[in-house]
């Protein structure tokens, strides 16, 4: 049962801004050793993992607005509303605590989508503690869309959400 | 033709500590040879190389082995070749201040073949990993020697490349040629030693130091006839390099950047110095073997000026869906972002839609993520 919401930001380098060459004066050792303080295996537990941009400073400012605030919460309701009533009857409240059985209970998943997740798995060299949460992450994000089956393209937008090896971690130069 | 017994003699020698490599060479030529010293009576010794470098030559005659030490360094399959001998490498011979001495695993660049010194940055781009790739590969596959320095970055990833289609690479080390330095790059230094070889003017077992590096960059110009500089940030190792290639006479070639990008900006400096612009390997192979050279090499190489898979390629294209298809297309050898990408768009496709297609290419092998991004995975041609 999930009891806090752990949520912790980090710079990719000692200086902050790598990968952004022209302003990053971190040496390749420093980037690896900066990034690897953080273990693969406490990555793997996370759900999410993304990143963040620069922030100009006319965006600051701005009048520019996507979604108001209240259009995402409705947004955020709607799917609370689908989970609720997922899992009535039982003491779990939200996808997240979702283990991996109640996981093939819950989020069946149709062939393609299951070929995908295979070749997601292993193209971006998954473990199995994160097939289960790519599973769980793709279906909030079906949720917030309002879709009752998980898609490919839910599956593949969860996927984003996972460190691969091929960004920051993995790298060498 | 030295004998086994000459470099047993000449191995002593230069192992003395405690003077230079040109005295040395000084004094070889004056005796006549280093078993000629080896033999030679304390009397003629001192009066003919002073009291200090004698006491340094006598008390070497008494400490060391000639022959077992020889037989360790046969065993351990290092050569050497001394200033003046007859494998000694040609261009080198040409420099302003040529090592008394080279060890070597694997063999030397031969004279007559043309070599190309590829260097730049050790925290290089995208940019530059592509270029150190194309460059390595299409000149080191046609045969020309490829000499740089085995370090990260544009140096190994060079090699590498060169290495990997075919063509031999040789690696000047600051540390000595039994220390792979740095250990990452451990597969390029032991295929460097199958495919060219691992080359070095400091004593095996000598270990990687700072001030090491700086004479070894003289040696990797020396041995080449044209340097290539991939990236270079302004006042940087790799431009030092160019100084020593430039004082010896050397033809330099930089590869233009974009402005922004101060990875570039070495290099677009030097076009003011009056560098060459390496726009592709063509262009190399041009100054090397004159004109008509380019054409062959160009043959093979992408079609597009950005090196982006020829859109005539077999149906696959069309086998990917609408959103696919256009995602794609904004993609290039430079990683861009998701949100570049969605607003080349024009905002078309929803980001979340954008990412999703993007690891839908990815596991189709059309794409790759790295911290800059996503670029298009560069099939090999």
């Amino acid at each position: 049962m999930n009891c806090i919401n752990f949520i912790v930001p980090m710079n990719p380098c000692p200086c902050g801004y790598y990968p952004d060459r022209n302003q990053c004066s971190c040496s390749p050792h420093e980037i690896y050793r900066y990034l690897h303080k953080v273990s693969g295996p406490l990555l793997d537990r996370m759900d999410l993992v993304t990143e963040t941009k620069k922030v100009e400073i006319e965006n600051l400012n701005g009048p520019k607005r996507s979604e108001s605030s209240a259009e995402i919460l409705e947004r955020i309701m709607r799917a609370r509303r689908m989970q609720e009533k997922r899992f009535a009857g039982t003491g779990f409240h939200f996808n997240a605590d979702m283990g991996p059985a109640q996981v093939r209970k819950y989020c069946p998943l149709e062939k393609k989508e299951g070929q995908m997740l295979q070749q997601l798995f292993s193209a971006m060299n998954l473990s199995a503690r994160a097939y289960h949460k790519v599973i769980k992450v793709a279906r909030t994000i079906a949720d917030l869309e309002g879709s009752e089956r998980i898609e490919r393209r839910h599956l593949a937008e969860a996927a984003c959400y996972r460190k691969t090896d091929g960004k920051y971690w993995g790298r060498n130069g | 033709m030295k004998t086994k017994q000459d470099k047993a003699y000449q191995y002593w020698f230069l192992n003395i500590k405690g003077f230079g490599g040109k005295k040395k060479t000084a004094l070889l030529q004056k005796f006549g040879g280093a078993e000629n010293i080896y033999r030679e009576q304390e009397k003629t010794l001192r009066a003919g190389a002073g009291d200090d470098l004698a006491e340094r030559i006598l008390e070497a005659r008494r400490s060391w082995n000639i022959f077992t030490e020889y037989e360790e360094l046969c065993r351990q399959k290092i050569k050497f070749t001394c200033y003046g001998d007859d494998d000694y490498p040609g261009r080198l011979s040409e420099i302003p201040d040529p090592p008394a001495v080279l060890y070597y695993q694997g063999h030397l660049p031969g004279d007559e073949i043309p070599s190309v010194a590829i260097i730049g940055a050790r925290a290089c781009s995208e940019y530059g990993i592509y270029a150190a790739k194309e460059f390595g590969s299409k000149l080191g596959g046609v045969g020309i020697q490829i000499i740089s320095g085995l370090a990260m970055g544009i140096d190994g990833i060079s090699q590498e490349a060169a290495l990997l289609a075919g063509g031999e690479s040789f690696g000047v080390l600051g540390s000595g040629v039994d220390v792979c330095y740095p250990k990452s790059n451990r597969a390029i230094y032991e295929n460097c030693k199958k495919q060219g070889g691992i080359l070095s003017e400091y004593p095996p077992g000598t270990k990687p130091k700072a001030n090491l590096f700086p004479p070894r960059n003289r040696l990797i110009s020396g041995l080449s006839d044209v340097i290539l500089v991939i990236e270079a940030r302004e006042k940087s190792g790799t431009l030092i390099t160019v100084d020593m290639a430039l004082e010896q006479g050397k033809e330099v070639f930089a590869l233009p950047g974009r402005i922004t990008d101060s990875l570039s900006r070495g290099c677009n400096q030097l076009f003011r110095q009056g560098a060459a612009v390496a726009v592709g390997p063509g262009d190399i192979l041009e100054a090397l073997y004159g004109l008509n050279s380019r054409i062959n090499i160009e043959e093979t190489a992408p079609k597009n000026g950005e090196g982006r898979v020829a859109e005539n390629q077999p149906g696959w294209i069309n086998m990917l869906s609408e959103q696919e298809r256009q995602v794609y297309l904004n993609l290039e050898i430079l990683p861009r972002t998701p949100e570049e990408i969605y607003g080349q768009l024009g905002g078309k496709i929803a980001i979340q839609e954008v990412m999703g297609v993007l690891v839908e290419l990815c596991i189709k092998g059309l794409a790759r993520q790295c911290p800059e991004g996503y670029c298009q995975k560069v099939l090999a041609t």
